[in-house]
């Protein structure tokens, strides 16, 4: 087992800038194929990290708001976002954007923080105007030893 | 209970009327009666007339919020909307006093049509609609302009927007994708929003610039909407800096609760930082934050319960949040509802500690308390000073919400503005 408690950032020494002017973003859940045919993009500039058992998509939006997606065998397990302006997240959630929404409100959080953790999917989204971090994760698509600290964009 | 009440009282040029911003918060659905159009003999408020020490001061209540909603830990006001410049208003109560966020939303379902608050144009000449994002979703709806009536205050003409207000123009899908749509009571948690945070404006620079990048102003046509840049000052303001006095912030002042909770809190939102005998700084620290976020820096040991390495974590006060928000993975976390996954049921009541450090230096080592929050909405009762959920791990947040606020004065200065002590933005305990 690797030392993990490094972080994935240690790890990537595989980092190879692709510095596509439209990168394109995959949904949580979704695979590598839907990044690359995905052609309605949100723009800014990707960058493909390489870490042990996963790779970790960075995209950095026009708005200033920093995306990073986590994937291993081609699948999106973790996504994290922070900046002036919330993301698309009906795009980053993808089929599980619906349920975001539509989860009960009141309880977890109030309007400045909103947390949605289901034994499937989690969803969690804190700040205000000009300062929003949020992220999302499939706790049963999680790779062994991965840790969860790293998934931040912030 | 709420309803805003649909018996119009055009009194129009009648003898001078006591304002009715002075309507408690906690009002019944009875008494909510008088919350129709009404007419007010004078703009300014008769508390004025007395020149008494307590015309900068509206009452504040925690209850169970408008029917239906259940709400827990959420500050409560009550707002009278005026026509700019007339004598034509209208009183609505249960609206969310928010320490994180600036304006006034009102949610057009509960507006009175006649109070026909003038709505001004994006510069094209099209509605001006905004979409104001918060962390867990978004109110979309037209600006329009109101003298806004709080304790005794008034801003005059002050832009509000008028959540779900924008008719059948389809929202745009960056707006909707932010999140839920808080246009409904239900959704919201209330009648309406007041910010009285640290800005002034609720978008500012960001949106007053050329194609402003995800901007919250659209110049909208019966079928599209388009991003439009808007002047700071014709955006929604924070009402506190507009008005003729005590404008430099606010404090919020709840009385203490026990540790099981309480059906109603009743306190005092009070306008002004040392600008009038009640509202000086006394013993309360100044913690200055960022100018762009209001933030300051929380230093708390997760597994503090048991002792381990301090976290620095990104540190907000804020009315708004329910509960307390921490990242701590030693504290068991609630099992069986789904509706309290997340929040902490600690077999016992733990007392913690965590250092808030200002960027000027100045630190406040700072208790709090963590129940287990199925015993506490097993209770039933809308406030609560134990209430915590996890949140997101190293370099995330620490918030210091509502559980916050009972048995302190809290102050929050707006930025830039003088106080006795110092340059806003900070918060002060």
């Amino acid at each position: 087992m690797t030392s993990l408690h490094t972080g994935p950032w240690v790890f990537g020494v595989l980092a190879f800038g692709l510095a596509s002017p439209s990168g394109a973003l995959a949904a949580l859940g979704g695979d590598a194929a839907s990044i690359a045919a995905d052609s309605a993009t949100l723009g800014g500039k990707r960058q493909v990290t390489l870490a042990a058992g996963w790779e970790v998509h960075e995209l950095r939006l026009p708005s200033g708001t920093l995306v990073r997606e986590y994937l291993r065998d081609g699948t999106v397990f973790a996504l994290a976002w922070g900046g002036p302006v919330i993301p698309d997240l009906r795009r980053l959630l993808g089929s599980y954007f619906d349920r975001y929404v539509k989860s009960p409100r009141g309880r977890p959080g109030g309007h400045h923080l909103r947390v949605v953790a289901t034994p499937d999917w989690v969803v969690q989204s804190a700040g205000h105007q000009d300062g929003f971090i949020g992220r999302a994760w499939l706790p049963t698509h999680l790779p062994t030893g991965f840790d969860l600290d790293t998934v931040r964009a912030w | 209970m709420v309803t805003v009440g649909r018996t119009l009282r055009m009194l129009v040029g009648a003898a001078a009327v006591a304002c009715s911003g002075s309507t408690p918060p906690n009002e019944t659905g009875a008494d909510a009666a008088n919350d129709g159009l009404e007419a007010q003999g004078t703009p300014s408020v008769a508390a004025d007339a007395s020149g008494g020490p307590t015309t900068n001061v509206a009452p504040v209540v925690v209850d169970n919020g408008p029917a239906g909603v259940q709400a827990v830990n959420t500050l409560y006001t009550t707002v009278t909307l005026c026509r700019p410049g007339t004598t034509i208003c209208q009183t609505i109560d249960h609206i969310e006093v928010d320490t994180g966020s600036a304006g006034v939303r009102i949610l057009s379902s509960l507006l009175e049509p006649a109070l026909m608050l003038p709505r001004p144009m994006a510069a094209d000449g099209n509605p001006l609609v905004e979409c104001y994002r918060y962390a867990d979703g978004y109110n979309w709806g037209p600006v329009a302009t109101a003298d806004v009536h709080i304790g005794g205050e008034l801003a005059a003409a002050v832009p509000i927007q008028i959540a779900g207000g924008a008719g059948s123009t389809p929202i745009p899908s960056d707006c909707s994708s932010a999140g839920t749509e808080e246009d409904t009571v239900m959704a919201l948690g209330g009648n309406g929003l007041i910010g009285i945070g640290f800005q002034t404006a609720d978008c500012g620079g960001t949106c007053a610039g050329a194609n402003p990048p995800n901007g919250a102003y659209y110049s909208c046509t019966s079928t599209a909407c388009m991003v439009a840049s808007l002047p700071i000052p014709q955006q929604v303001q924070n009402p506190v800096g507009l008005f003729a006095r005590d404008n430099n912030g606010v404090a919020v002042r709840l009385p203490a609760i026990d540790p099981a909770g309480a059906a109603t809190v009743v306190g005092s939102l009070i306008f002004g930082i040392g600008t009038a005998p009640n509202n000086g700084l006394g013993a309360a620290q100044v913690l200055t934050t960022d100018t762009t976020n209001g933030y300051f820096t929380t230093t708390f040991s997760a597994q503090s319960a048991t002792g381990g390495p301090a976290a620095t974590l990104v540190g907000f006060i804020d009315s708004g949040s329910l509960s307390y928000a921490l990242p701590d993975t030693s504290i068991p976390q609630c099992s069986g509802s789904a509706a309290l996954m997340g929040f902490f049921c600690p077999p016992m009541s733990l007392t913690l500690m965590a250092t808030n450090t200002g960027h000027n230096q100045v630190s406040i080592v700072t208790s709090f308390s963590v129940a287990a929050a199925d015993g506490l909405y097993g209770s039933g009762h809308a406030a609560f000073d134990d209430l915590a959920i996890t949140d997101f791990g190293p370099g995330g947040y620490f918030d210091w919400g509502l559980p916050f606020f009972y048995g302190r004065t809290i102050f929050s200065a707006i930025s830039g503005a003088m106080t006795p002590g110092g340059v806003g933005p900070y918060f002060a305990y």
